[in-house]
């Protein structure tokens, strides 16, 4: 499904990114973990197109993405949220989920002018739905700015699903959030986000890390030090001692 | 309708064109000091166009709304990578570069025994379509307003399509719009092209109900009230920026209560709105508001 090789990526004379190669497959849930600045919103980055990779390639169902424009690579079924909330505070809620669909394949400039009543209602009716499954169906009306923190997250998650992609990324989706907050996050990627497409989550809280993936990648420094199942990469010495040393120490 | 009143409201009407061009670019997430280069494009061609070689007006007016767009494609292209305050003295420069070209431009020709055609410095006078079609004032007022609520019709209808919702993604979050598959530049272009066209076809009317046209009229403060016009009026609808408008040149000049002290009078009212309203009057928030109270009522 999704297939980086050997990514990298400097900024000035830093390596952000040093030979990142993960291989992750269809309907995979794969956990990208690190301490601070150690690349994970770097490699999102370069795999969505935000920013172009030094060396290395990205292939995704197939097809080699290296190089594409965001747009480019967004129309081809990968979408993400943003560890700093992205929205359009000044659109309502609903309209932030049905712009969404604006920059999908099926619309041409021809359409965007004109509507097309079918089309249209199909996708009012998905940004209707993806609300509802968040639990943003009353605040619909709202605008985006309006919103608390934990809603705006929500409104992201809702954003996701209404476009329906085949992959996802999720950067730091419960990023401010208390425990309980967090724990309803969890549940709403298990049952909404994850089943029926492939997902990548970064994320700090390894609570939401168990809950919801299959498998773990941990970077430090630009470097992947670990490829394993949850409860195997917590326990490895690299991982404990680059980016879980304080809490295993603690507990 | 007394004279003055006449041109009162017709120079609302056509400085409304270059006004929405600039609310255009704003819409998009640019501020452009240069919209005033487009409306003086527009203006020089199409008074060649009728004057110099007798072209009907709505042929010369096609052709300078045609030509400034060019230009703005030109200008929007070069200047694509730019953003912010780099943009806005990148578009400033070149409308200078206009009116500095336009000051060099003497090209006349011998019509009924008298030199017609730009004349550098001295202006570009006898642009006498309106004389010589026996069109009143009043009658080219009409047209400009005609012609002013076709364009605010289409400014509707994009604002209600999604294509609105797209521009308006665009300048709120290019890298979001960006992120979910909207080509950012193309969208751009094509806003900066439309603007373009808008303030030709202003500058087309401008030319030829003013008669007579210097390149000091298009310099950097005509650039920088249509600007204001939407700041004030607000970056929420198309009509923000008529009231802007409205505000300036219909009641600060045209009910004269300020005379003399029309620019101070100006600058106070956009200080004071960018402080308390830094979208303008009817921004998102409130024609939102307004347009829950009509869904509600």
């Amino acid at each position: 499904m999704l297939s980086l090789e050997a990514i990298c990526k400097r900024f000035g004379d830093v390596e952000v990114l040093s030979g990142i190669s993960i291989e992750i497959e269809k309907g995979d849930t794969v956990g990208l973990v690190g301490p601070n600045g150690s690349g994970k919103t770097a490699l999102i980055n370069v795999v969505t197109g935000m920013h172009g990779a030094d060396a290395g390639r990205v292939v995704y169902g197939g097809r080699d993405i290296t190089g594409l424009g965001s747009h480019q690579i967004s129309r081809s079924g990968i979408a993400r949220t943003f560890q700093n909330l992205r929205l359009f505070p000044r659109m309502t809620v609903l309209e932030n989920v049905d712009a969404a669909h604006n920059g999908l394949p099926g619309y041409n400039l021809y359409q965007l002018i004109f509507g097309d009543r079918e089309v249209d209602k199909n996708h009012r009716q998905k940004s209707e739905w993806a609300l509802e499954q968040v639990g943003l169906a009353n605040e619909r009306d709202r605008l985006a700015k309006t919103l608390p923190l934990p809603q705006l997250r929500r409104l992201e998650i809702a954003r996701i699903l209404a476009r329906d992609p085949k992959l996802v990324f999720l950067d730091e989706p419960a990023g401010g959030m208390t425990q309980a907050e967090t724990e309803a996050m969890a549940m709403l990627i298990a049952d909404r986000v994850t089943p029926g497409r492939t997902s990548i989550v970064v994320e700090h809280k390894m609570s939401l890390i168990a809950r919801v993936c299959r498998r773990v990648c941990v970077l430090n420094a630009g470097i992947l030090i670990a490829d394993e199942k949850p409860d195997v990469v917590f326990n490895l010495p690299q991982v404990i001692e680059a980016y879980l040393g304080r809490r295993i120490v603690n507990a | 309708m007394s004279d003055y009143v006449v041109s009162v409201v017709s120079n609302m009407g056509m400085i409304a064109f270059i006004a929405l061009s600039a609310y255009i670019l704003l819409v998009i997430g640019e501020i452009s000091f240069g919209q005033q280069a487009y409306f003086g494009i527009g203006a020089y061609i199409s008074g060649v166009l009728t004057a110099m070689w007798g072209w009907p007006l709505w042929l010369a007016m096609v052709l300078g709304c045609a030509v400034a767009g060019s230009a703005a494609l030109i200008i929007g292209s070069l200047t694509l990578r730019l953003s912010g305050i780099y943009f806005a003295i990148a578009t400033l420069s070149f409308a200078e570069m206009i009116r500095l070209g336009l000051l060099s431009v003497h090209v006349q020709v011998e019509i009924d025994g008298e030199l017609v055609g730009p004349e550098g410095a001295e202006g570009f006078g006898d642009i006498r379509w309106i004389f010589e079609n026996d069109v009143t004032p009043f009658e080219f007022m009409t047209v400009i307003y005609v012609l002013l609520v076709g364009v605010l019709t289409i400014l509707f209808w994009v604002e209600r399509s999604r294509l609105g919702t797209v521009i308006r993604m665009v300048g709120s979050d290019p890298l979001l719009a960006q992120a979910q598959g909207i080509d950012v530049v193309f969208y751009r272009l094509l806003a900066t092209v439309f603007a373009g066209i808008i303030a030709g076809l202003g500058g087309s009317l401008y030319a030829h109900f003013a008669t007579y046209i210097e390149p000091n009229v298009f310099n950097v403060m005509l650039g920088v009230h249509s600007l204001a016009y939407g700041l004030i009026g607000g970056l929420g609808t198309a009509v923000g920026p008529l009231i802007g408008v409205g505000l300036d040149i219909g009641f600060l000049e045209g009910v004269r209560v300020f005379q003399g002290y029309r620019m101070i009078a100006f600058g106070g009212l956009v200080a004071v709105l960018l402080i308390f309203m830094p979208r303008g009057i009817l921004d998102e928030e409130r024609v939102h508001r307004i347009k829950r109270w009509l869904e509600r009522s």
